[in-house]
């Protein structure tokens, strides 16, 4: 565990190379001139991910258009990509969603439960890995509202030129199953 | 540490495997809801279903937030208990920990054969919400109520009901009421369709109160003993709450209902509250009391406690005349999303004279994550999401259908003397009293504000308090 989470702050070369769910191919080559990449963990039957598809498509609408790349990373590999690729257009998407079969994406950054989000530098340093905002920070006690917006304050910071607050927060929700091959 | 803590603790069992250990517990107590087209977001029928999620599973049921069941143990014996064994807990703990195996396909168990369709047989008539609600892909839950005409021409008498969701996905729980006033007819109107806007309550009496439905609830038979008299004119009312899924949904929902002959015995419901609740903001333990006291012989079927989000612990106890006390129902973490409607596995006798005792805790702290407000603000007792309720509604069973008025009447006292002793305002009049009554108690009120301020002073109040006394049955 200590080896694994030692590796992770490594600022390594990203190579992985995810195909989204309109055939487009993606790789970290794209986010040479980007200011930061966002990266939602979800998949297609984690009714909490999903509640956060409106809000994430209103933080694309934001901080897109300030340089900042966002990504869907479809991440349970056992539904098949035509399914995947209606999940994306029935809850209207406006980013990319790529399917990451060997969960590549939720290795690189850490994610372990969906909805969990990374925001990387354009070299790959994690800058930011957790939640959302805190109307779930306990599974079986959520907020009625959320009183923290932890990825809009990640992103502020980012864009200011400073490291965020708080560089990881605790995300609740349906486990990426990393055990898997 | 996970094979130190293995060898400890199970020296002799082998790690449990999905088919021999963990689809029994699934399909037993999570199907109902976790299976394709269902209420739940996922099926656990598979071992790649219940596999992927192994951990998740671990978790939820060791906090006992799944499967949905909240009533503590041994306060009340109920039918269709939906917890698991701290046995079973430990099961999935462990097999989740062990790597979450699938084991020899000859132990698993047959995929249960779920009834389709309408659970408690072929309804006599089914009430659809005349058009499809539209809801909005996210923001705050919301709360609607739907009118539905039963168009009568004589009086009938509904001896069950089961409601549908029409969309499983975003239909969180509902609360079917009957009503004869018109008035759900006209706020629907005056909201320009089939439906308006409700949150704790449809916006009458909830004394019209049918049943209850949330996830995994298993629908009661038609019950002709206990039929409902319903008058020419009367409307199905349905408050669903409804919760986002993250993208554009609709709903049309619907209730099935039998219909069978008059009623051999008495129902009634019997609420047992407290209006004047006054939460400061920031107090995280209000403790609100509230009772009622049973003015006749009667069986309990079964129980609905209800509050907002606030409140933290419920407890309801029956005080019978000796003095001796059965618990009705302990909640020690309320979840205003998890709200049921809980049936004893044998009715509870009730001599006359039972006092029905309500004790609710509150939490209107920052710390509390089910406030709605932030920073918390003073809390008193209404109907609207940031509001607070106490009350609990027990549905009773007398002898004889002609027992109920004269029951109904006491009652309705009662909460004209708790009124009278601790109201000072003669406007504010609580609507579980009967609008003809409160014209004429508003009247009497009058009377005896001899000094006209619309207020009762401590002697005006002990004088009406007299009266009323004697307006009680003995």
């Amino acid at each position: 565990m200590a080896l694994m989470c030692g590796a992770l702050s490594a600022a390594a070369p990203v190579r992985f190379e995810l195909r989204d769910t309109n055939g487009t191919v993606h790789t970290a080559t794209e986010w040479q001139g980007k200011r930061a990449v966002v990266m939602f963990f979800t998949m297609t039957d984690c009714p909490l991910a999903n509640g956060y598809v409106p809000e994430m498509n209103r933080l694309r609408a934001s901080y897109g258009p300030q340089g900042i790349a966002f990504y869907a990373v479809q991440s349970d590999n056992t539904v098949s990509e035509a399914a995947v690729k209606k999940y994306a257009e029935e809850f209207g998407y406006t980013f990319p969603m790529m399917n990451d079969p060997r969960l590549t994406l939720a290795r690189l950054t850490g994610a372990k439960v969906t909805p969990e989000v990374a925001v990387l530098s354009p070299k790959g340093e994690v800058l930011y890995l957790g939640r959302i905002d805190n109307k779930v920070e306990d599974l079986t006690r959520p907020r009625y509202a959320a009183t923290e917006p932890e990825l809009r304050n990640a992103l502020d910071a980012v864009l200011a030129g400073k490291a965020p607050k708080e560089a990881r927060t605790r995300a609740a929700g349906c486990s990426i199953n990393l055990e898997s091959k | 540490m996970k094979f130190v803590f293995l060898l400890a603790s199970t020296v002799a069992m082998a790690a449990p495997t999905f088919n021999r250990d963990i689809a029994p517990i699934l399909y037993e107590n999570c199907a109902t809801c976790h299976r394709p087209g269902e209420v739940a977001p996922f099926s656990l029928l598979t071992y790649q279903d219940a596999a992927k999620r192994a951990s998740l599973i671990a978790t939820v049921t060791k906090k006992r937030y799944m499967p949905p069941w909240k009533p503590e143990p041994g306060y009340g014996n109920f039918d269709h208990v939906r917890a698991l064994t701290d046995d079973q807990i430990a099961r999935i703990q462990e097999w989740a920990a062990t790597g979450a195996a699938e084991g020899d396909a000859a132990d698993r168990p047959a995929v249960p054969a779920f009834p389709t369709g309408w659970q408690a047989g072929e309804p006599d008539q089914v009430l659809k919400v005349s058009e499809p609600y539209s809801l909005t892909a996210d923001g705050p839950d919301r709360f609607r109520c739907f009118v539905l005409p039963m168009n009568l021409t004589k009086e009938s008498y509904v001896s069950g009901a089961e409601f549908r969701p029409g969309n499983p996905k975003i239909v969180h729980h509902a609360l079917i009421f009957l009503d004869s006033t018109g008035t759900a007819r006209r706020l629907a109107a005056s909201s320009g369709g089939a439906g308006y806007q409700c949150f704790g309550g449809p916006g009458f009496s909830g004394a019209g109160l049918v049943m209850g439905w949330a996830p995994g609830y298993t629908p009661l038979p038609a019950e002709p003993s206990l039929s409902q008299a319903v008058r020419p004119g009367t409307d199905v009312v349905i408050q669903i709450h409804y919760h986002p899924s993250g993208k554009p949904e609709q709903d049309q929902s619907s209730i099935g209902l039998k219909f069978s002959g008059p009623p051999t015995k008495g129902r009634a419901l019997l609420l047992v509250m407290n209006r004047y609740l006054d939460i400061p903001a920031g107090e995280s333990h209000y403790v609100v009391k509230g009772s009622v006291t049973v003015p006749q012989d009667a069986e309990l079927w079964g129980i609905t406690p209800h509050a907002h989000y606030l409140a933290t612990d419920m407890k309801i106890n029956a005080r019978l005349p000796d003095d001796s006390v059965i618990p009705l129902i302990w909640i020690k973490d309320w979840d205003f999303n998890w709200q049921g409607q809980y049936r004893y596995q044998q009715p509870i006798k009730l001599p006359k004279g039972t006092k029905i005792e309500l004790e609710y805790v509150y939490d209107n702290s920052a710390r509390n994550p089910h406030n709605p407000s932030h920073p918390p603000v003073r809390v008193r007792f209404g109907e609207q999401t940031k509001d607070e309720m106490a009350l609990a509604f027990l549905g009773l069973v007398l002898p004889s259908p002609a027992d109920v008025q004269p029951f109904q009447r006491a009652v309705v006292l009662q909460y004209v003397e708790d009124f009278v002793r601790l109201t000072e305002d003669l406007n504010d009049l609580p609507e579980e009293i009967p609008p003809a009554m409160a014209m004429r108690l508003r009247l009497g009120l009058a009377m005896f504000d001899r000094n006209h301020d619309g207020k009762l002073d401590a002697e005006e109040r002990a004088n009406l308090l007299k009266l009323v006394q004697t307006m009680m049955p003995q």
